[in-house]
């Protein structure tokens, strides 16, 4: 018994240190482009600069960390940015034209980010539409909305809304990178300690085996949209108080951030496999290299050509790990 | 070079993890001649043929086509190029296409500088084919509007396309009516007389006589007799089948057997018809049934994975409506399926996740990892899973360890029904030993158990009552001591 258990501790070690494989490639990764960043600027390596880092990390990481979970179990969510533009011009006309607090501010932008999260919930969990068309037409349609409520920009006044989004703590801390780190640890736990977040990760692997478990698959997959889209309306919401306003078109066109940080994190497409500390990993990977390339003023066009080989490398080694070449 | 036989395999063994699938076997044909390859599940018959057809690699032995031996890493198309012709129980056909274009899928004749199909070559070859089989379809119909039969003569003729020498066919009859298994005989007896060496693989003894020439039998991965079929019979075929001492494997102990369980009243679910049975505590009820016999069906109409389209189910006397799995954890009802893979686990994940997926519940919403492990930690212990830890992907472990795994993630929902579906499908002989063990002490412990399954020496084995499916519908029932593996068999395979 007593060997047993520690023939198990040995082995559960062993465990963990395979599933870090990804995460400790990506820490190289980070360590390595920090040092070569630090090498060609002075400004890289700074306390600031870092802060500046995370800054920008801060939204994605909100995002993400709703995204992650949904993407888990196999499914996708591209409609999270305009979700999150509805919630910034909802939130900032309750503001305006209300004088609605902060905290009713906030309240909103998680109920519109419920609200359409839960029809996408639906339209996938219950009617079993592919999640990436589901995503891809609701992205518009939301999007379309957004606009559909105003398409002016509109300002946000209150003060602690904007210090919510770029304020500091004692000068050091952005708020919203704090706020972003609840998210991840919120995350983090649901999907690891939690049976809720055993559940997603049952499902991704394989449905059917869940649903004949006894596991209600539909209503954890709706779940998984339910916290997606959470996470999109809070984002919007803090978006519209970093930027000071609320713009319908807020977000558009980077939908595809989030997926390539999830994705460089080691999750897998089909579902079953995937961490927050991967998501994480991911996304402070992109935006070490976003922000050591607009130190060196690299412009934004081959910024991106960047950004997408590094992710196409990234999937590649994982191909290359894994085996797929030699099978075929 | 020439040679007695068209086709020879030579002492032929193949080893999987775990499981010796061949052993040593050999096989002959004739040109000219149809043999029956007959054998139970997992006897290795179709193991063999994935050897012969270059789908699996073999570790010992030689296959000769005409005296000439076949190299072992030539590939399926190029054994195919050489006249080796496997024709499965699946057909594939594309059934928006036209016959002509099914016939001569990935080899269109083409024409000019852009390749673009010539299809006036390809009516002119179709209709070549088409009449050396005085077979009278427009080579441009689509496959889709034709019977199963006619699809199943289109992709005869595809594989005869080639100049074949050596034709397998599986299961041939599985989707096709009483006239169309006739037309198909004439057209196999028409084949062989072009010389063509056929292989014919049946479960059903009656087609075996109606076609075949040489009857080998394989059991346990060894081939157990050749006969020529005129001098045999269906008892001597099924007694080699079977043959293996029943009590050394099946140590049968009589539990006490209580109250009805589980009853249902005639169920209907898509090729099950009017199923209606009961189970009592400690019981094991047999289902047994060729592959498409309804058993399946049956069950999953009963435990709402399919549509229940008619009748009742009844839980301790109590009529109960199940609508999935949910419902029938809450009744105490628990389903092993048939799939390890698709749908019993996922592999991906570890031992632990595929133990507790059905008592999450009962762990809290914060999962209770202390409850989880000792809870696991004592499953692996009495059913002697063989893991490093719990913590390795299920994936990892051999098949009979994997379907412990099922078993322990039902047990661990302490259910009072537990329906097993082919519970030891491709697992070695230590592990099916064990987990007929495992339901017997079940029993004993005042579970019901009702098993399904196509192999009949375990059906006979071990469970107390028997009920026979074919063509969806229950055909006998026989209790413990009244039946014979030899009436079982003939009622579930034999002709009417």
């Amino acid at each position: 018994m007593s060997t047993n258990e520690a023939a198990l501790r040995q082995r559960s070690f062993k465990e963990k240190m395979g599933s870090m494989g990804n995460n400790l490639s990506l820490i190289i990764a980070i360590i390595g482009l920090c040092i070569a960043m630090s090498i060609a600027s002075p400004h890289f390596f700074t306390f600031n600069n870092m802060m500046n880092i995370l800054l920008a990390s801060a939204i994605t990481l909100i995002r993400a960390s709703g995204a992650t979970i949904a993407m888990i179990t196999g499914g996708m969510d591209l409609s999270q940015n305009s979700v999150g533009a509805i919630a910034g011009v909802v939130c900032s006309t309750a503001s305006l034209s209300m004088g609605a607090p902060l905290w009713v501010v906030i309240l909103i932008g998680i109920g519109v980010g419920l609200g359409f999260g839960a029809i996408n919930g639906v339209l996938i969990a219950y009617l079993k539409i592919n999640p990436i068309i589901t995503t891809i037409a609701t992205m518009q349609i939301f999007r379309g909305i957004a606009w559909l409520i105003t398409d002016v920009t509109l300002q946000v006044s209150d003060k602690s809304w904007i210090f919510m989004g770029r304020g500091y703590i004692g000068d050091l801390v952005p708020v919203s990178v704090i706020i972003a780190f609840g998210f991840f640890f919120l995350a983090f736990f649901l999907l690891k300690y939690t049976r809720f977040g055993r559940q997603v990760y049952m499902v991704g692997g394989n449905e059917v085996a869940s649903r004949l478990s006894g596991i209600n698959a539909n209503k954890v997959k709706f779940i998984c949209y339910l916290i997606s889209g959470l996470a999109a309306g809070f984002a919007g919401m803090l978006v519209a108080g970093q930027v000071g306003a609320a713009l319908p078109q807020n977000g558009d066109g980077t939908e595809m951030d989030v997926i390539s940080a999830i994705v460089l994190g080691g999750l897998s497409l089909s579902g079953g496999r995937g961490s927050m500390v991967g998501t994480l990993l991911g996304i402070l990977v992109l935006q070490i290299v976003a922000n050591g390339l607009q130190l060196l003023s690299v412009s934004q066009y081959l910024q991106w050509v960047i950004t997408g080989c590094i992710l196409v490398l990234a999937v590649l080694i994982d191909v290359i790990r894994s085996g797929a070449l030699k099978k075929q | 070079m020439g040679s007695e036989y068209r086709l020879q395999m030579k002492g032929v063994t193949k080893q999987f993890p775990g499981v010796l699938a061949l052993d040593n076997v050999d096989l002959e044909v004739k040109a000219g001649e149809v043999l029956a390859l007959i054998g139970e599940n997992g006897a290795g018959k179709s193991t063999m043929m994935k050897i012969l057809s270059g789908a699996l690699v073999n570790d010992q032995g030689e296959i000769y086509l005409d005296g000439e031996l076949v190299p072992p890493e030539k590939n399926a198309r190029e054994r195919l190029d050489m006249g080796i012709a496997i024709i499965y129980q699946e057909l594939n056909y594309l059934d928006e296409m036209t016959i002509a274009e099914n016939l001569f899928m990935g080899e269109l004749p083409v024409k000019g500088a852009l390749k673009t199909v010539d299809y006036k070559k390809l009516k002119q070859q179709a209709q070549e084919l088409l009449k050396r089989f005085d077979l009278p379809y427009d080579p441009f119909t689509k496959v889709g509007n034709l019977t199963t039969a006619e699809k199943q003569m289109i992709e005869i003729l595809r594989a005869v396309s080639k100049d074949v020498k050596v034709l397998v066919m599986d299961e041939p009859t599985s989707s096709l009516s009483e006239t169309e298994v006739q037309e198909l005989y004439g057209f196999i007896k028409d084949l062989a007389s072009r010389g063509v060496a056929i292989i014919y693989i049946s479960h059903k003894l009656d087609e075996v006589f109606a076609v075949t020439d040489k009857i080998q039998v394989m059991r346990d991965g060894k081939r157990v007799g050749y006969l020529n079929t005129k001098d045999t019979t269906e008892e001597e075929l099924v007694e080699l089948m079977v043959g293996r001492e029943v009590s050394d494997m099946y140590p049968k102990v009589e539990a006490e057997i209580g109250d009805v369980i589980l009853e249902v009243k005639h169920v209907d679910c898509e090729i099950a018809h009017d199923i209606s049975f009961e189970v009592r505590k400690g019981e094991i009820l047999g289902l047994f049934g060729l592959l498409g016999s309804g058993r399946t069906e049956a069950v999953e109409g009963i435990l709402g994975k399919k549509e229940m389209t008619a009748g009742e189910v009844y839980v301790e006397g109590k009529k109960v409506t199940i609508k999935n799995m949910i419902d029938a954890k809450k009744y105490g009802l628990a389903y092993v399926p048939a799939s390890r893979k698709d749908e019993g686990l996922v592999l991906m994940h570890s031992v632990r996740n595929n133990t507790s997926i059905t008592v999450l519940d009962q762990l809290g919403g914060i999962i209770d990892k202390k409850k989880e492990t000792a809870m696991i930690d004592q499953w692996i212990r009495k059913l002697q899973i063989k893991t490093p830890s719990p913590d390795v992907p299920v994936d990892s472990l051999s098949g009979g360890n994997q379907q412990k795994v099922v078993l322990a993630k039902w047990l661990a929902a302490d259910p009072k029904v537990l329906i097993v579906n082919e519970p030891t499908r491709g697992i070695d002989v230590g592990a099916k030993v064990e987990i007929y063990k495992l339901l017997e002490e079940l029993c004993q412990q005042g579970i019901a158990v009702v098993m399904i399954s196509s192999e009949l020496p375990e059906t006979v084995g071990i469970a107390d009552r028997i009920l026979i499916f074919k063509e969806g519908e229950i055909k006998g029932e026989f209790n413990r001591r009244d039946f014979t593996q030899k009436q079982i068999l003939q009622i579930a395979a034999g002709g009417e």
